[in-house]
């Protein structure tokens, strides 16, 4: 069953195309996390589920219902915004129970339910505070209980940790995600940080210009990017521009500053039969570095450029020819090798690590 | 009236706590306060020229007239028929028999304008706050306002007395209607007409900056919570808002209770306020004590209403 379909979306803010046909399918329960840059039309789409913006054409199915015509405190959706919007003038209690008073719930059910809410979210005896009592990810998780007291069938969240510090944000992506899998809400997460997307996700679909990108589990949006754009956007990877063609019955790529690189089969027959210029994406954690060639296939000689030490792992910056240098991780297993700049290393990947992705 | 404005700058001061600008110039003139004398004593320098303008023109004319409220009339003393005394006489006499009609009187006209005027003011604020279309609309409605702000209380007054007498043009209107004539002038209604009118462009402009400070999120996860229009309205947008509304309420009130001109030509002497007794006995009759009397209790009507209403809503809704 689907928890949430849209369908077709079209939206225009004069002659600027916000939604380009945008469609997507939620899986009952399921985390989908949209993801793209600032300005990609994501909180436009959010808006349009919750009914705030009108879209100039589309459908828009919540359980298989269409609610496009009505009206947001209609659809039956939990939101949750990126400045919390907590009402200020009401303490905790009163904002989680804000929905169902809506509702005309009893009094006693009221209570009982906040109160459940508030220990699912650990925020038990914070009753009686007003927001401004509260810190940043107290307030994150007030709004979180308020969406989800009311049961909504769907939960929308929009950037709701894009103005948390680091730690916090790290601490509350699992907590998010868990809450979600406790309750078994369907959510719809718009997040413009990619590593948001990749932990908590059951699926991701990458918005760019108002058109979906790519729709796929985090292993498939990270391993197989489908373009140019996703591979870049998720994670970093190192691009190669150039052609394909045949050498000795295998098909290679040859850059545009001539290296030859063996690529993997996986998006070949696609690539060859579409007219799209080929691009090649590796991810430089899947790159090994060594003083001395191994005789493998995709094994470059270069220079060492630039040595960045991030403990769990040191970046390398590799110049293969005068006009290439690639990016490098390398994970420090035993004690980091001692490398200088300038120290002449090789470089290698296997072919299924270089991946064929489309220009656009 | 200028101790009210004070009042309600600070007023508008707590409202804006949270204005990191204010914050910031805050800690910039502590720091240059605790820094050296020679960077302070330009700032001294200013500081005393404000405080002995205050006192000597603000102050202790004021402290003069609290003293004069005191003392006894005497008639026929040379001079200005009155003696050093400590005497309650001059507040017993204005607050009770016909005087007390008077103080009545003048806090119904200021009560009834202003509840009218932010009743009327509260959707036209809120229209050019809020709505996100309707740009022609949302700049006349402002300018009109501004424009009827800034007109004379000369000019506005006699504009109603032309309209509100017997060949006006509102009686005019009356006839035409098939209606009986109404007699505006040296009535009440005239006076609350004249003012409402003036305080709505005052209640307006006064409304729109708090209304405008709304998150609009908040009316969004209002709708989202499951609460129509209305419901938002009651319960999100309206508590938000009343710390402008009693800002200006408490404005509106204010100028009212002390308008002089309004009642004076739209009263046609049928109606006194108490601006227009206290006009009448300082320079008509030379009864000094009871005028500084109903000067000192109409200041404090000001400062009692100013701090009831903050007092209340300070409990009822932790703003």
């Amino acid at each position: 069953m689907s928890g949430l379909d849209v369908v077709d979306i079209h939206v225009r803010y004069g002659p600027l195309k916000v939604l380009n046909g945008v469609s997507l399918s939620v899986e009952d329960g399921r985390f989908m996390t949209l993801l793209g840059p600032s300005g990609c039309g994501k909180t436009t789409l959010l808006r349009v589920i919750s009914g705030f913006s009108q879209p100039e054409r589309g459908e828009i199915y919540i359980k298989g219902e269409r609610v496009d015509q009505k009206p947001t405190y209609k659809r039956g959706i939990g939101l949750v915004f990126q400045n919390y919007a907590l009402f200020p003038h009401m303490t905790v209690f009163d904002n989680v129970a804000y929905g169902l008073k809506m509702r005309k719930l009893s009094r006693p059910d009221i209570a009982r339910r906040v109160k459940k809410v508030l220990e699912l979210i650990r925020l038990s005896g914070y009753e009686d505070r007003l927001p401004r009592q509260l810190s940043g990810g107290e307030q994150q998780r007030v709004a979180m209980a308020r969406a989800l007291v009311i049961e909504p069938k769907i939960l929308l969240l929009d950037e709701p940790l894009s103005n948390l510090d680091l730690k916090l944000r790290q601490h509350l992506r699992l907590e998010i995600k868990s809450i979600q899998s406790k309750t078994g809400v369907t959510t719809l997460y718009v997040t413009h940080d990619q590593m948001e997307a990749l932990v908590m996700s059951d699926n991701i679909a990458l918005l760019k210009n108002g058109i979906i990108q790519q729709v796929g589990t985090p292993t498939e949006i990270y391993e197989q990017p489908i373009n140019r754009f996703v591979a870049g956007f998720v994670g970093e990877g190192n691009i190669f521009e150039g052609k394909l063609f045949q050498q000795e019955g295998s098909v290679v790529f040859l850059t545009d500053d001539e290296l030859t690189i063996h690529v993997s089969e996986d998006r070949l027959t696609r690539i060859i039969h579409s007219d799209e210029k080929p691009v090649l994406c590796v991810r430089p954690e899947k790159i090994s570095i060594s003083e001395k060639s191994e005789g493998y296939v995709n094994t470059f000689q270069g220079e060492i450029e630039e040595i960045v030490y991030e403990g769990a792992t040191v970046r390398y910056s590799v110049s293969l020819t005068p006009s290439r240098t690639i990016l490098v991780i390398e994970q420090v297993v035993e004690r980091a090798p001692m490398r200088a700049l300038g120290d002449r290393v090789y470089v290698h990947w296997s072919p299924k690590n270089s991946g064929l992705v489309s220009e656009t | 009236m200028s101790i009210g404005l004070q009042r309600i700058q600070g007023w508008f001061r707590k409202l804006s706590t949270y204005d990191s600008s204010a914050r910031a110039s805050m800690r910039l003139n502590s720091s240059a306060l605790s820094s050296t004398f020679r960077r302070r004593f330009p700032i001294l320098v200013v500081i005393a020229i404000a405080v002995v303008l205050f006192g000597f023109f603000y102050l202790a004319p004021l402290i003069l007239l609290l003293r004069t409220s005191f003392w006894k009339y005497s008639p026929g003393v040379i001079p200005g028929y009155m003696v050093p005394a400590f005497t309650l006489e001059n507040y017993f006499q204005a607050l009770t028999g016909t005087y007390y009609d008077y103080v009545i009187l003048t806090l119904r006209i200021g009560l009834v304008s202003t509840v009218a005027a932010v009743l009327t003011s509260y959707p036209v604020a809120y229209m050019i706050a809020r709505w996100k279309n309707h740009e022609t609309l949302k700049k006349v409605l402002l300018t009109t306002m501004i424009c009827s702000f800034l007109v004379g209380s000369m000019a506005r007054v006699f504009a109603w007395y032309s309209m509100l007498t017997g060949a006006g043009f509102v009686n005019a209107i009356l006839v035409l209607a098939g209606l009986q004539k109404i007699r505006f002038i040296g009535t009440e209604l005239a006076i609350e007409i004249c003012q409402t009118q003036y305080l709505i462009s005052l209640a307006t402009l006064s409304l729109i900056a708090p209304l405008k400070n709304i998150e609009p999120s908040l009316q969004e996860a209002s709708k989202s919570l499951g609460a129509d229009e209305v419901r938002t309205f009651i319960s999100v947008t309206l508590p938000l808002s009343l710390p402008g509304i009693v800002a200006a309420s408490l404005i509106c009130f204010a100028v009212t209770v002390s308008s002089f001109v309004t009642p004076m030509v739209l009263g046609a002497g049928g109606i006194l306020m108490v601006s227009n007794i206290v006009y009448t006995r300082f320079l008509e009759i030379s009864n000094y004590p009871l005028g500084s009397a109903f000067a000192v209790i109409l200041l404090l009507t000001s400062f009692v209403s100013m701090y009831v209403l903050e007092k209340l809503l300070l409990l009822r809704f932790r703003v």
